[in-house]
């Protein structure tokens, strides 16, 4: 099967090359496996910005690392959950982590049936409300914390479209008009 | 010989087109819920072939419990409803107006009857409100598709360029009125029923099934037969479009139990049989072989224990086996004979049912069970075992572009494959068969261990292909 064809600084594409590099032979903790990415300079973590290319800090990579942790997808000694022979194809990796990001969400009463209802409920209040993510992880109640509900939301709308949208553009607002 | 036609009776499915059904239909302890006007069942939710259509008949055609019977199916009524995007109150509504009407207009056209105990001036009113409905009807005529088959659905039944909203057909007060006048009508002892059967068949025109509609419809047959003491409406519906009505509709968890499984118990499926071997005029050993009556019913009760969705796996295996052993009494062996064809039946009417909500379900289940068909599994080793396919699996990934296969995971599976029947499990060591009134989500999530159903099991190992031996390099 051919792999989901996402952009390659998208977040699971960067938790892909967290998972492949993190050894905990290698690295004690968070920051130094971080500091290992960083100094790669991957293609996965770089970003433009005043027409240079530029990478990502060790400080945003932890991000990435935690909620790795977070979804179960490392251990906390850093160790892949499962056989990184098995997860080096992009295709087998992404049925994986979507089905873990899936499960996180579900039991942290964060399902899509959870999502898709308070998503509804901020639509028929008054006044009404847009559900942005914010809003949306308000309404859940979660443990999640909103950086993990957001990175969720991202994962699954990249990997499995047809269960869930997700915008980040701006709010445009004209008169008679709402666009998300 | 008696056997012809005992053979022939197994062959009819299909309890809704069974002519000889009322001879030898059995009253189960969930119709027994059903027909019973103190009991709270009012949802009745039942697999694809566990017998709906003869609990409607049975409902409609064999209780004389009610004194009004009012039978709803596809096959009788034809409603055309415009395909809206109404939420489920406002169907609920449209829906509990409508059998308000259908009930009083049913009680009114057995006024002959109705005379002897009802009050005439309660009798009058009924008539008053009815004709008054069934005036502003014809005034919105015309456009009306369906007008005089039944008045159910029809404040919904307008063509689609019609400037009408149907909840404008009638005033409130009026509404409020014929309530009060039926509620005061089961006050005087008179018992209704009204069972509709398959209301997605009956209500929609389109192949997808519009969840708010049956959520409306749902929530209109509880609150109704919870409020009028004496009316009881029953809602036949499948599993496969309960189940998702029942995770979409909130209002639903109100009612404790908002559906009764429609089950049957080994004793119950023996009894399907030998009532059908009464009615026929068939000894127990014209059918099954054994020494004795002890164990010609044993060769049966094995075959209880294999079958899936209950007395439609059961007649089909037996119509099978007796057609393969020119009808010689079965045995165990000539049993497994027909074994393979009956239980690919059940596999393929699973899979039809699903079809339009979950697509190549089929594969799914293949997947999941192609070396496990007779693993014993904790929930947490099923989900384990589901996480690793999501890994390795090439079906797992395929499936991946499919819509509702993107809303499942490692969690929700265990669930749908529950849903479904294609699992049994062992509670209370007891293995839990899916056409049992056990086979519950309560006790599901009690389960000790979770297995595929028998029935699919050599469906499944059929499927399984065995990777091609490595060629030996030896010549």
């Amino acid at each position: 099967m051919a792999p989901v064809q996402t952009p390659i600084t998208s977040s699971d594409r960067k938790i892909h090359r967290v998972v492949l590099i993190s050894d905990p032979n290698y690295f004690k903790n968070g920051i130094s496996l971080a500091r290992e990415i960083a100094s790669r300079q991957l293609n996965e973590f770089s970003y433009q910005r005043d027409n240079k290319i530029r990478y990502a800090t060790p400080l945003s990579i932890t991000k990435f690392i935690s909620y790795s942790r977070e979804i179960g997808i490392l251990d906390e000694d850093l160790r892949c959950t499962e056989s990184k022979d098995d997860i080096k194809h992009m295709d087998n990796f992404q049925s994986w982590l979507k089905n873990q990001v899936m499960v996180f969400l579900e039991t942290n009463s964060a399902s899509l049936e959870n999502i898709k209802a308070a998503t509804l409920s901020l639509f028929s209040d008054t006044p009404y409300t847009l559900p942005t993510p914010v809003k949306v992880h308000e309404a859940l109640k979660t443990s999640i914390s909103l950086s993990s509900f957001r990175m969720s939301l991202k994962i699954i709308s990249a990997l499995s479209p047809k269960a869930l949208k997700f915008s980040s553009r701006k709010l445009v607002i004209l008169p008679d008009i709402i666009k998300g | 010989m008696p056997i012809d036609v005992f053979h022939k009776s197994c062959k009819q499915l299909d309890g809704g087109n069974d002519r000889e059904l009322t001879n030898y239909i059995v009253e189960t302890n969930s119709i027994r819920a059903l027909v019973d006007f103190n009991s709270q069942a009012s949802i009745a939710v039942g697999l694809k072939g566990i017998g709906k259509s003869s609990a409607y008949r049975y409902l409609t055609q064999v209780d004389k419990n009610a004194d009004i019977c009012i039978g709803i199916n596809a096959d009788r009524y034809v409603l055309h409803l415009p395909q809206r995007n109404y939420g489920a109150s406002f169907f609920r509504k449209q829906f509990e107006r409508d059998l308000i009407f259908e009930a009083l207009r049913e009680v009114v056209n057995q006024s002959d009857a109705m005379r002897r105990r009802l009050d005439a001036s309660l009798l009058s009113e009924a008539r008053k409100t009815v004709d008054s409905f069934l005036e502003k009807l014809k005034s919105a005529g015309r456009k009306i598709i369906g007008f005089g088959i039944s008045i159910v659905g029809i404040g919904l039944t307008l063509h689609k360029d019609s400037p009408e909203e149907p909840e404008g057909l009638i005033p409130e007060k009026d509404i409020s009125k014929a309530f009060d006048i039926l509620t005061a009508i089961c006050k005087s002892g008179v018992k209704i029923r009204i069972v509709i059967d398959d209301p997605e068949e009956v209500f929609s025109l389109g192949a997808g099934m519009d969840i708010n509609m049956i959520g409306g419809f749902c929530l209109a047959c509880l609150r109704l037969s919870s409020t009028i003491p004496g009316l009881k409406i029953i809602g036949l519906l499948k599993t496969h479009v309960y189940h998702p009505v029942n995770k979409h509709e909130q209002d639903l968890s109100k009612y404790t139990d908002p559906a009764t499984y429609l089950a049957w118990s080994k004793e119950e499926l023996k009894l399907l049989v030998k009532d059908r071997l009464s009615a026929t005029s068939t000894r127990v050993d014209d059918v099954f072989a054994g020494s004795n009556e002890d164990s010609q019913l044993e060769v049966l009760e094995n075959m209880i224990k294999m079958v899936r969705n209950g007395p439609r796996d059961l007649l089909r295996w037996i119509d099978l086996t007796l057609t393969k052993s020119n009808e010689q009494p079965i045995c165990t062996e000539t049993a497994n004979l027909a074994l393979e064809d009956m239980c690919q039946s059940s596999f393929d009417e699973l899979a039809r049912a699903h079809s339009g909500t979950h697509e190549n379900i089929e594969l799914m289940i293949k997947a999941i069970f192609s070396k496990k068909t007779k693993t014993k599994f904790t929930r947490a080793a099923l989900e384990k075992h589901l996480e690793t396919l999501y890994l390795k699996d090439i079906t797992f990934k395929a499936l991946q572009s499919l819509e509702w296969f993107q809303k499942v995971s490692s969690i929700t599976i265990p669930r749908l494959l529950f849903e479904t029947g294609s699992i049994s499990f062992l509670w209370k060591n007891q293995v839990i068969l899916p056409y049992q009134k056990e086979y519950t989500l309560k006790n599901f999530e009690k389960a000790t261990s979770i297995f595929l159903t028998p029935a699919l099991i050599p469906v499944i190992k059929e499927q399984y292909i065995r990777p091609p031996a490595k060629r030996s390099t030896a010549r």
